[in-house]
C-alpha cells in the first residue's frame, strides 16, 4: 500500500475520487435521447400513466415523435420559470406542458400580449370545444379575459363523512343545507361522543391558520381573493363575515374541527380511526381515500354538497386542478394543439377517466351511463351524479399573481380572528376582521402595483 | 517551478474562480436587485423601489420576524446545550465516551432535507412519536399536539429540529476545546482553593471562549439562512399563518417561482445587512463582556 | 456509596437517558422503513407481535419504482468530486497565503476575510443568470464549477498551514524539491487532521445541499439524494409513500455515517488542532 500510503490527502479523499470518477464515467456514458418532435411536461405520475397509450396512438398516425415527461411540480415549475426569464428555446424546452393550478398565476406577471402560453381561445372555438367544457372552468387559465389553458378537470367539492358513526349518534349530516345548520349537527354529534368518552373525536377536518378550505367557502360566495384583473377582493364584506364564521368553527366553545398532518395518508388513518369523520372532498380525492381507506371504510362514507352561507351561494367550489397550455415559443403549435386535445378530450382519454372519479370538464362527456352507477365503496351511493350536479354549478376560480401572497395575509388576518375567538368569543368578531382585512387589502394592491407590468395595474 | 511564481501558481485556480463564480455574481446582484424583472424584454429599472418596498411588504416583515426569532432561540438554546454535553462528556469518571460522542454527533450526519422529511412524521398530531410520547407522559396535555398547524407551535417545531440536528456539531467542537485545557491551570487553582463553580468561571469558560465566540457566530450566521427545514416540513408552504416563512425562502420564491430576479436580488442584499448587523452587535457585546471581566 | 460514585452514576444514566432519546429518531426511522403501508400510522414502532408483517418492499420499491440509484449515483459523483477539488485547491491556496509572501497577499486576505461572513443565497439570482449565459443548467458543472471557491476552506488551511515549520521547508529546498512537492510531502502530511476535519465537513455539506442544485440541477436525470427524496413528498393530490420515503431517507444517512467513522479521530484531531478558533 506504498502508494496510498503516500497519498496525503488521505485515503477517504483517494477513495472519493475513485467513486467519482467511477460514478462519473458511469452517468457519462448514458446518453442523452435526441430530441423529439413535440415534447410534453407533466408532474402527476397518474396523468403519464393514462397518457402514454394515448400517444403512442397519436405517434402512429401522425408520424411525430412525442417525449413525454413526468417532472416533480415545483421543478417543472421553476424550469419553466427560468425557460421564460432567459426566453430560451430548442432542446430543453417543452411545447406542451401541465401546470398546477395554485402556479399558474406565478407565470400571469407580464402583460397579456407577453404571457410565455399561447392564448387558446381560436383552437378551442375552430375545433367546437369551447362551448362543450364548463365555462366557469377557463376562469383559472384565464388574465384579462386571454384563455391560456385547457381544463384537464372539473374537481368538484363536496363533503365526505363517516355516515356510520352520524348515524350512531342519531344525526343526518346530509340534511345539513347551511353552514350553520352544519355547526349546530357537528356540536351534536360531538357532545354525544364525549358523552361516550370518546376522546379526539373531532367532527370534521378544517384548520385554524391554514386557508384552503377557507378559501373554498369563500369561493362558493363568488369571492376570489385576487381575480384576473389583478383586483383585490380582500376587503370584500363577505370576507369578513366568513372569516369570522370559519373561526367559530376552528376555535372557542363552538369548535367543530380538528386537524390532521397532510397528505392522504395521515388523513385516512384519522378518518377510519374516527378522530375526523367528515372533511371537504374534491373528486380526486375519492380514488385516493378507497386505496388508503382500503377495507377499513368499505361502506362507510358518503358525499353530501357543500353546505351554503345564503342561498345564493353555490353547494361546491373547487379544489385542485390541472390545465394543459402550449409555450408561445413552440414551433409546431398546430400538432401541439392536436396532441393536447387528444389527451384530454378523446374518447380514449375521457373513456380511460371513467374509472376514478375525476370528471372531464366536457359536459357531455358525463351522460354516459358509467357516471350513473352505485359505487359498493359507498354504501351504493351514486357518487359521480352528485359529483355532477355539484360540477355544473361550480364557481369561477382565479390564479392571479398575486394569489399566494394574498393566501398569506388572509392566513394572518385567520390566525387573529382565531386567538380573539379563544380569548373572547365570537362577539363583534366581523367588525374586527373587517378592519384587519382592510389594511391588509390596502397592503396588497400596494404590492401588486409594484410587481405587476401592466400599465395602472391593481 | 521557481519558487517566485509558486505562490501565483497555488492561488491562481482560486482567485480565477473567486473573481468568476463569486466576485462577479455578487456585483451583478447590486445591480440586478434595482430592477424589476420577468423576462429579458422586461428588465425595467426602477432605482431602489424594491428597497423602499421591502420596508412596506408584510411578507417580508413576516420572513424577517420569523428568521431572527429562529435565529435568537437557537442560538440561546443550542450553545448552552451544547456546553452541557460537552462537559458532561468531558467528565474524568465517564465510561464509553467513544459512544456517547458518537451518540450526540450521529444527528448531525443527516442533512436538513432528511432531518425534514423525518420530522414531518414525527410531529403528526395523534400518530406521530413525538405526540405519543407527549400522550404518554402527559396524558392532560394529550396527543393532539397540533405542531405542524399553529402558528405558535411552528418555530418550536423548527426549533426542534434545528436542535436534534446541530447541538452534536457544538458538543464535538467544545469537547475538542475542553480537552486542550491546561491542566496545570486547574491544579493551580485547586491550590489557590477554588470550588469548581469557581475553577468552571475562572479557568474552563475564559479557555473555551474563542471556539463559544465561534459557535455563537456561526449560528447566528447559519440560522438567519435558515431555509430547508421549514421548506421540507411544511412541503414547500409558506406554513400556517405564515409563520414558516424565512428570508431565504421569501427570495427563492421571487427568485425562481415569481421569476423576479431583481426583488429576490434586494432580499438578498437585505438579508446580507441584517447579517452584517447581527454580526457587528455580536462583536460589539463579546468585547464589551470580555472588557468587563 | 460515596458521593464520587453516586454522582458518577447520575452522570452516566443522565447520558444515557439523553442518548436514547436523541438516537430514538433513528430507531424510528430503521423500524419505519420496515412497515407496510397499512401499518405505516398504526404502529409507532413496528408490529412486533407479528413479524410476519414486516417487509422489505420499501427497499425493493425505492430501486424499481423511483430512480434511487440515479439519485445516488449523481450525489457520489458530485459530493465526491466536489469535495476532492475544494480540498486540493483550498489546501494549494491556504499554503500559498500562509507560506510565501508575494504581491496580492493582503488584498486577497483581507478581501477572504470580507466575504467570509456573507451569506452566498445572495448570488442564487445572479449565478442562476450566469449557468444559463454559460449553458450550464442541468449540467453537473454548474454544481461543481462555482463550489469549488471555498472561502472558508481557503482561511482554515491559511491558519493551519502557518504550523509548518519553515525549517522543514527549507530543508526541502535544500534537497531540490519542487515547491508542488512541498505541499505535497511536506505541508500537507503536518495538517493531516486538518484536511480529514475539512473534507468531512465539505463532504456533508455537499451531501446534504439543496438550495442550489435544486435550482440549476432541474432535469430528473441529475438530480441528488435531496432533491429526490424531498420531491417524493408530493403534492396533496399524489398519495406520499411514506415507507419508500423513509428507506430512502435512511439508505442516504449511510454514505455519511461511514465517512465519519472513518474521519473520526481526524476530525476531533483537526478541531482540537485550535485551526478553526475564529
Amino acid at each position: 500500500m506504498a502508494g496510498a500510503m503516500s497519498f496525503h490527502l488521505g485515503k477517504p479523499i483517494l477513495v472519493m475520487a475513485l467513486v467519482a470518477v467511477a460514478c462519473g464515467a458511469a452517468l457519462m456514458a448514458r446518453r442523452e435521447p435526441a430530441r423529439k418532435d413535440l415534447v410534453v411536461w407533466v408532474f402527476a405520475e397518474e396523468h403519464s400513466r393514462a397518457y402514454q397509450p394515448i400517444i403512442d396512438g397519436f405517434e402512429m398516425r401522425t408520424g411525430l415523435s412525442v417525449d413525454l415527461k413526468l417532472m416533480n411540480e415545483s421543478a417543472m415549475g421553476r424550469s419553466l420559470q427560468a425557460i421564460f426569464a432567459n426566453e430560451l428555446r430548442g432542446a430543453g424546452v417543452p411545447d406542451v406542458v401541465e401546470v398546477e393550478i395554485n402556479r399558474v398565476g406565478k407565470f400571469f406577471r407580464p402583460p397579456v400580449r407577453e404571457v410565455a402560453f399561447e392564448p387558446l381561445r381560436p383552437m378551442l372555438e375552430s375545433s367546437g370545444l369551447y362551448e362543450q367544457i364548463v365555462p366557469s372552468r377557463y376562469a383559472p387559465y384565464t388574465k384579462q379575459g386571454v384563455i391560456f389553458g385547457v381544463p384537464h378537470d372539473v374537481h368538484p367539492v363536496g363533503i365526505l363523512y363517516r355516515e356510520d358513526l352520524f348515524r350512531e349518534a342519531g344525526i343526518d349530516l346530509g340534511a345539513a343545507g347551511t353552514w350553520l345548520e352544519f355547526q349546530e349537527a357537528c356540536l351534536k354529534f360531538q357532545a354525544f361522543w364525549r358523552g361516550r368518552g370518546v376522546k379526539n373525536r373531532h367532527a370534521v377536518e378544517l384548520y385554524a391558520a391554514k386557508v384552503d378550505y377557507l378559501v373554498v367557502m369563500l369561493m362558493q360566495r363568488g369571492v376570489n381573493l385576487v381575480d384576473d384583473y389583478d383586483r383585490v377582493h380582500l376587503d370584500n364584506p363577505k370576507v369578513a363575515e366568513t372569516v369570522a364564521f370559519y373561526a367559530g368553527c376552528v376555535a372557542g366553545a363552538r369548535r367543530i374541527a380538528g386537524e390532521s398532518s397532510g397528505g392522504e395518508g395521515p388523513l385516512a388513518r384519522d378518518v377510519v380511526d374516527g378522530n375526523l369523520c367528515a372533511f371537504v372532498c374534491p373528486d380526486w380525492r375519492l380514488a385516493l381515500l378507497k386505496e388508503a381507506g382500503g377495507d377499513a371504510l368499505r361502506g362507510k362514507l358518503r358525499l353530501m354538497p357543500l353546505p351554503r352561507s345564503e342561498a345564493a351561494d353555490a353547494p361546491t367550489a373547487t379544489y385542485g386542478g390541472t390545465m394543459g397550455a402550449i409555450l408561445r415559443s413552440s414551433p409546431r403549435k398546430q400538432e401541439a394543439w392536436g396532441l393536447l386535445r387528444e389527451l384530454y378530450f378523446s374518447h380514449q382519454s375521457l373513456a380511460a377517466r371513467r374509472s376514478d372519479h375525476v370528471l372531464p370538464p366536457i359536459r357531455a362527456a358525463w351522460d354516459d351511463p358509467a357516471y350513473q352507477r352505485g359505487d359498493p365503496y359507498f354504501g351504493g351511493q351514486r357518487i359521480d351524479s352528485v359529483l355532477i350536479e355539484l360540477a355544473k354549478q361550480i364557481p369561477p376560480r382565479y390564479v392571479a399573481p398575486a394569489s399566494g401572497i394574498a393566501g398569506i395575509y388572509l392566513s394572518q388576518v385567520l390566525w387573529k380572528a382565531t386567538r380573539q375567538v379563544e380569548r373572547k368569543g365570537t362577539e363583534g368578531l366581523t367588525s374586527a376582521c373587517q378592519v384587519w382585512l382592510n389594511e391588509a387589502a390596502t397592503d396588497l394592491r400596494r404590492r401588486i402595483a409594484q410587481m405587476s407590468f401592466d400599465e395602472g395595474g391593481g | 517551478m521557481q519558487s517566485r511564481y509558486a505562490p501565483y501558481f497555488f492561488v491562481a485556480p482560486f482567485a480565477i474562480l473567486f473573481c468568476l463564480f463569486f466576485a462577479y455574481p455578487l456585483g451583478r446582484s447590486i445591480m440586478l436587485s434595482l430592477y424589476k424583472a420577468a423576462t429579458p424584454r422586461m428588465m425595467q429599472f426602477v432605482g431602489l423601489d424594491n428597497y423602499r418596498m421591502l420596508l412596506k411588504d408584510r411578507a417580508f416583515a413576516a420572513a424577517v420576524a420569523n428568521t431572527t426569532y429562529f435565529a435568537l432561540a437557537f442560538t440561546l438554546l443550542q450553545v448552552p446545550l451544547s456546553l452541557g454535553l460537552a462537559l458532561a462528556l468531558n467528565s474524568r469518571r465517564l465510561r464509553f465516551r467513544q459512544f456517547f460522542r458518537f451518540a450526540f454527533f450521529s444527528s448531525n450526519l443527516v442533512g436538513n432535507v432528511f432531518v425534514a422529511v423525518i420530522f414531518s412524521l414525527l410531529l403528526a398530531p395523534r400518530h406521530g412519536l413525538i405526540n405519543r410520547a407527549i400522550g404518554a407522559v402527559l396524558p392532560r396535555v394529550g396527543t393532539e399536539v397540533p405542531w405542524l398547524s399553529n402558528p405558535w407551535l411552528v418555530m418550536p417545531a423548527i426549533l426542534m429540529a434545528a436542535l436534534w440536528l446541530s447541538v452534536g456539531f457544538g458538543m464535538i467542537y467544545l469537547l475538542a476545546a475542553l480537552q486542550g485545557v491546561d491542566h496545570e491551570l486547574y491544579e493551580a487553582a485547586e491550590v489557590d482553593g477554588a470550588g469548581r463553580w469557581k475553577k468552571f468561571q475562572h479557568v474552563t469558560l475564559p479557555s473555551i471562549a474563542p471556539v463559544l465566540r465561534y459557535l455563537m457566530l456561526v449560528g447566528l450566521i447559519g440560522a438567519f439562512q435558515l431555509f430547508e427545514l421549514p421548506y421540507v416540513l411544511f412541503g414547500q408552504t409558506t406554513g400556517p399563518g405564515g409563520r414558516a416563512i424565512t428570508v431565504v425562502m421569501y427570495l427563492f420564491t421571487w427568485g425562481f417561482e415569481m421569476g423576479d430576479i431583481g426583488y429576490a436580488s434586494a432580499v438578498g442584499w437585505a438579508l446580507v445587512m441584517i447579517i452584517f448587523l447581527v454580526t457587528l452587535m455580536q462583536f460589539r457585546t463579546l468585547y464589551r463582556a470580555r472588557e468587563a471581566t | 456509596m460515596t458521593r464520587r460514585a453516586r454522582s458518577s452514576w447520575i452522570l452516566h444514566i443522565a447520558l444515557t437517558l439523553t442518548a436514547a432519546v436523541s438516537l430514538m429518531p433513528f430507531a424510528w426511522l430503521i423500524c419505519a422503513t420496515l412497515k407496510t403501508r397499512e401499518d405505516f400510522f398504526t404502529y409507532t414502532f413496528l408490529p412486533w407481535g407479528d413479524p410476519r408483517r414486516w417487509t422489505l418492499a420499501n427497499y425493493g420499491a425505492l430501486f424499481q419504482r423511483y430512480p434511487f440509484a440515479t439519485w445516488m449515483m449523481n450525489s457520489l459523483f458530485l459530493s465526491g468530486a466536489q469535495t476532492v477539488i475544494v480540498v486540493t485547491l483550498s489546501s494549494l491556496g491556504g499554503f500559498a497565503l500562509a507560506k510565501y509572501e508575494f504581491r496580492f497577499r493582503r488584498v486577497l486576505t483581507l478581501v477572504m476575510l470580507a466575504t467570509m461572513l456573507l451569506p452566498y443565497q445572495v448570488m442564487l439570482p445572479s449565478l442562476q443568470e450566469m449557468m444559463y449565459h454559460f449553458g450550464w443548467i442541468n449540467s453537473y458543472a454548474a454544481v461543481i464549477v462555482p463550489g469549488a471557491v471555498s472561502v472558508f476552506g481557503i482561511f482554515l488551511f491559511m491558519q493551519s498551514m502557518k504550523l509548518v515549520p519553515d525549517e522543514l521547508l527549507h530543508a526541502g529546498r535544500v534537497d531540490g524539491c519542487s515547491e508542488l512537492r512541498l505541499w505535497w510531502e511536506v505541508a500537507l502530511p503536518v495538517v493531516r487532521p486538518m484536511v480529514g476535519a475539512f473534507t468531512l465537513l465539505n463532504f456533508m455539506a455537499n451531501w446534504n445541499s439543496f438550495l442550489w442544485p435544486q435550482i440549476v440541477l432541474q432535469n430528473a436525470a441529475k438530480h441528488t439524494l435531496p432533491i429526490g427524496l424531498a420531491n417524493m413528498m408530493g403534492l396533496p393530490e399524489s398519495a406520499t409513500p411514506y415507507g419508500v420515503l423513509m428507506a430512502g431517507t435512511l439508505l442516504s444517512i449511510l454514505p455519511v455515517i461511514v465517512l465519519f467513522v472513518v474521519l473520526q479521530k481526524d476530525f476531533v484531531a483537526g478541531l482540537a488542532s485550535g485551526a478553526v478558533k475564529g
